[in-house]
């Protein structure tokens, strides 16, 4: 595993970020620490591509964002998966571990 | 759903930009905020927290910038932006803006103009369903001369009608003919053209009010729009009412199309041309004109076919008068214009293009200028974190804004310029087959021209954005754009373009020269008569009403009555005018030695009345005029000539007494030459007088729907106008009396053509001029505030002021000199093709160019002097630490 963090395929930050949404309801720090740290340090998300996907997946009907006081009195945006977002992460999850699979078959095969 | 979701929270971040903006900082905030709190949690000061946040994170600013271009109302946003940019940036340089516009508005509004006149005139789009379908079928005989064609005989068209498959339909008309058109107000005189009943659905045009004519129809007409606008002042309730033509009745059926000019432009009104038995067994005399429709899938081949299998049935069938002959069918092309409107749209073409590229070159220049001035602006903007797409938008939409106004401006230039050649068409043309009189603007060619613009000025502008988006920020900073390379490169081009500028405007200069010369001419130019103080009124012959000696008896009766009019000094009457558009050609058997050989000799016939001359004032040069005795049906046969009649019979000797050869009288009775009168020209200004007969008009039957009265004043011709019409109704109250106007006008009007091109590259070259000097000017006010420094340098090592404006003022001369040197090569080259245009003067006039050569530097002179005096007022000072 390298030290410095990689950066993401293309496309997987809305995967990964529907998958932590599915587990609660975040805002947008909670959001880039647990990819983190669920990484184990390899993402590290910059601000500017997390909430650009934020922005993305809301506009796309995928998340809801609703204010909410934080655990230090400040106000954030909190993010729930919609029913929508549950579907497109299944597929997605399924599509992404076929495709995991299949590229593994192919280092393999060497 | 989703797309929905994205425009309302795009709309809304749009119009409630505040509320948005905060909410993002807001979010932002707390993230960065939180994070700092984990880092404070672990042990770092609060301080280094926030600075290491921000150092991992990237700036707040940048970030916000990030996700906001995720939207696609950044996009809108930004090109709001641009335009706002944009707009400001023109407006802090209105000088620069104003003469961009202008030039762009020239360009612009000329191309649309002169394209509206080739698309209305030459390529006039055929107003037929399926155009492709349609071909002409005329008879080729024994005798028909190599490439020539005659019309078809009602019996051959009716019998091709009965035969040829390979038709949908085949439908003939006739020439046009002039009727009086009497019984809705004012009497007229009509050009109408008799078609079969079929025409209109062979074409595949119908009326736009009302109906075309169903089979067998006779006493019913279809106007023209033209008409139906002019004379019935459009008049809703037309169809169904009746008008008279020659004393008959019919019934208008209903309205063409506007665009609908068959045969010809100027047709008024059509009649339907049906067949008696007798005609329909005709087949000797061809004066039809036929169109047919190909049936589908059917080619011209396979059609000619068809024809040549019945031809050879036809020649079978009446060897008399069809032995010999086929029928050639080919595409349907439609009037052509003539040959002089043809040279000159061409050249007006040729002009406007390169008033187009004098344009482009002047625009691009300015932007070249600008957009070196501007590299400092732009690499700044690139520092502050512009990307290069953003920076070559940004120069785009400006120059989109340049082409907008400027396309605005070209617009209503083009009206104007349209108004104005339409005004110089004359209102009366009988014989016109051009339809200028419904010259249109075109839009695809507004477009096309605005869009070539635009993009011309795009390129340009994006040459200098390219370049300094690719270069590095800091390496532009330290050249300050001023002696980078890319403003070395910039001005060279620059330079290429003022000379080609000046070339191409010294070419426009030299070509409308010799148009406003060869004008000159043809306006001074003697006709033979005095056009001054001569009123001409056509007052056509209502043949259906008078026999031949009842209508002597007419006209003898109308010119009493206007001779009797009180300034009225003597007044004359012809068959037909000079410079109308027709002559009468007589054939008559070539003079012994003939140069010409022994083939007949065409000489131009006029039948006129006793007092013509005199009204005309052409100088009789031997023998006498007709007398009144002479002016009637039975009187002896007698004839004036013209000199170059007299000339050619009779060389050095008077023909007064001496008999006409041929027999050119009724009965083939001798004609007795009595008078010699000067030559005059027969067609217009520019050609030779013919040889000219001219014969009693009671005498002779003679082409009587032109008849014209020439009616000599002694103040102003028009002012006897209303007493002129007046007499002639007295005598008949349903006569048309049309188209009065003076000679001077009769004589200008069939010059229009040229008036027209004259004027208008007079005008396009004028343009150049202007637009080259500004060139020049553009060219070296930036060249020399480029070299301030340079300048500043001299003048400090000891450059006198008059050293300095030679070094410029040289400069722009050179410029010139060399534009100068190849627009006179390339005038060479192309005033030839103007040859047709040119009247009394040369293409290659020696002085023209020469005159023009030198007008063109004195006005670069001008040009290249107030920079050239701003160079020499740099204070060395100034100048060395204004870098």
């Amino acid at each position: 595993m390298p030290d410095t963090p990689s950066d993401l395929v293309q496309g997987t930050l809305d995967m990964l970020i529907l998958k932590t949404l599915a587990l609660e309801p975040m805002h947008g720090y909670g959001i880039s620490v647990r990819i983190e740290q669920m990484s184990k340090g390899v993402f590290r998300l910059n601000a500017g591509s997390l909430f650009l996907a934020i922005q993305r997946l809301e506009r796309d009907g995928l998340i809801d964002g609703e204010w909410k006081p934080t655990e230090n009195n400040r106000r954030a945006r909190y993010y729930t998966l919609t029913a929508k977002g549950r579907k497109r992460l299944d597929g997605e999850t399924r599509e992404w571990g076929r495709q995991v699979a299949a590229i593994g078959r192919i280092l393999e095969a060497s | 759903m989703s797309l929905f979701r994205n425009l309302a929270t795009g709309l809304r971040s749009l119009f409630r930009k505040n509320q948005a903006d905060r909410e993002l900082d807001e979010e932002l905030g707390a993230y960065l905020e939180m994070e700092a709190a984990e880092k404070v949690r672990q042990g770092v000061s609060r301080k280094d927290a926030l600075r290491e946040v921000r150092l991992e994170r990237g700036s707040l600013e940048v970030t916000k910038e990030i996700v906001r271009s995720g939207g696609w109302e950044f996009f809108v946003e930004t090109c709001w932006q641009d335009l706002h940019f944009g707009l400001r940036m023109l407006r802090k340089n209105p000088g620069f803006a104003a003469i961009a516009v202008l030039t762009l508005a020239l360009g612009i509004g000329a191309n649309t103009a002169i394209f509206s006149v080739v698309d209305s005139v030459l390529l006039r789009p055929a107003s037929y369903a399926k155009p492709s379908e349609l071909v002409d079928i005329n008879e080729v005989g024994p005798e028909t001369a190599a490439g020539a064609i005659n019309e078809v005989s009602p019996g051959d068209f009716i019998e091709w009608q009965k035969q040829a498959q390979a038709f949908q339909g085949i439908a003939a008309y006739q020439r046009w003919e002039f009727h009086a058109l009497t019984g809705t107000g004012e009497p007229d005189e009509v050009w109408a053209v008799p078609v079969t009943t079929n025409l209109f659905s062979v074409l595949g045009v119908n009326a736009i009010r009302g109906r075309t004519f169903a089979e067998n129809e006779t006493q019913a007409v279809v106007l023209s729009y033209q008409y139906w606008e002019s004379h019935f002042s459009s008049d809703p309730n037309i169809i169904g009412k009746a008008l008279a033509l020659d004393g008959k009745s019919y019934t208008v059926l209903g309205v063409a199309p506007a665009d609908f000019e068959f045969p010809r432009a100027n047709t008024q009104i059509w009649v339907p041309l049906t067949f008696s038995a007798a005609e329909r067994a005709d087949h000797a005399h061809r004066t039809l004109s036929v169109i047919a429709r190909l049936k589908s899938g059917v080619t011209l081949r396979q059609a000619q076919a068809v024809m040549d299998i019945v031809s050879r049935r036809l020649a079978a069938q009446f060897p008399k008068t069809n032995a010999g002959w086929s029928a050639p069918v080919r595409l349907f092309k439609g009037p052509v214009a003539e040959d002089v409107l043809r040279t000159a749209i061409f050249a007006l073409l040729g002009a406007v293009t390169f008033v187009l590229l004098i344009v482009g070159a002047n625009v691009a220049s300015m932007l070249l200028a600008r957009g070196t001035t501007r590299q400092g602006e732009m690499a700044i903007r690139a520092a502050l974190g512009a990307g290069r797409l953003r920076l070559i938008r940004q120069l785009v939409v400006e120059s989109v804004l340049l082409a907008g106004a400027g396309g605005v401006g070209g617009l209503m230039l083009a009206r104007w310029g349209l108004r104005m050649i339409v005004s110089l068409v004359p209102k009366y043309n009988l014989v016109e087959t051009e339809s200028v009189h419904h010259i249109s603007m075109n839009l695809t060619a507004f477009a096309f021209t605005a869009a070539l613009s635009l993009l011309t000025g795009a390129a340009v502008g994006l040459l200098p954005a390219l370049r300094v988006s690719s270069l590095n920020p800091s390496e532009s900073f330290k050249g300050h754009g001023r002696t980078s390379a890319a403003g070395a490169g910039g001005s060279r081009l620059q330079r290429v373009l003022v000379v080609s500028e000046v070339a191409l405007a010294l070419v426009l200069l030299v070509g409308a020269g010799l148009m406003i010369e060869s004008f000159e001419h043809l306006e001074t130019a003697p006709t033979g008569f005095n056009p001054d103080h001569l009123l001409t009124v056509r007052v056509p012959l209502m043949s259906y009403k008078y026999s031949r000696p009842q209508s002597a008896d007419f006209y003898r009766e109308v010119l009493d009555r206007i001779q009797a009019i009180p300034g009225v000094k003597s007044v004359g009457m012809a068959n037909n005018l000079p410079f109308m558009g027709f002559h009468l050609s007589l054939d008559f058997p070539a003079p012994p030695n003939s140069p010409g050989g022994s083939g007949p000799v065409m000489v131009a016939g006029r039948s006129v009345s006793p007092g013509y001359f005199r009204a005309m004032q052409i100088p009789l040069i031997s023998g006498r005029d007709f007398t009144e005795a002479e002016n009637q049906k039975d009187a002896p046969c007698v004839r004036i000539v013209n000199r170059a009649m007299a000339r050619l019979y009779w060389p050095g000797e008077d023909p007064v007494g001496k008999q006409l050869p041929g027999g050119a009288c009724p009965n083939a009775a001798p004609a007795t030459v009595v008078g010699v009168v000067a030559d005059s020209k027969q067609d217009s200004v520019d050609s030779e007088p013919h040889p000219e007969l001219y014969e009693p008009y009671a005498q002779h039957p003679f082409a009587s729907f032109l008849v014209t009265l020439v009616i000599r004043t002694a103040s102003n011709p028009t002012g006897a106008a209303a007493a002129v019409r007046d007499a002639v109704r007295q005598v008949d109250s349903d006569q048309p009396v049309i188209q009065m106007r003076t000679m001077q006008d009769v004589v200008s009007e069939s010059i229009w053509r040229q008036h027209v091109s004259a004027s208008m590259l007079g005008l396009f070259a004028a343009i150049a001029l202007v637009l080259s000097a500004v060139g020049i000017y553009g060219v070296l006010s930036y060249s020399v505030s480029r070299r301030r420094h340079e300048i500043g340098i001299r003048s400090a090592l000891g450059a006198t002021r008059r050293d300095i404006l030679r070094m410029v003022a040289g400069e722009g001369l050179l410029l010139t000199l060399m534009g100068v040197g190849v627009g006179v090569a390339v005038a060479l080259g192309l005033t030839r093709l103007l040859t047709g245009l040119l009247y009394g003067v040369r293409p290659r006039d020696p002085l023209t160019f020469v005159a023009l050569a030198l007008l063109l530097i004195i006005v670069a002179l001008l040009a290249v002097y107030v920079p050239a005096r701003r160079a020499t007022s740099v204070d060395p000072m100034v100048a060395l630490r204004y870098e």
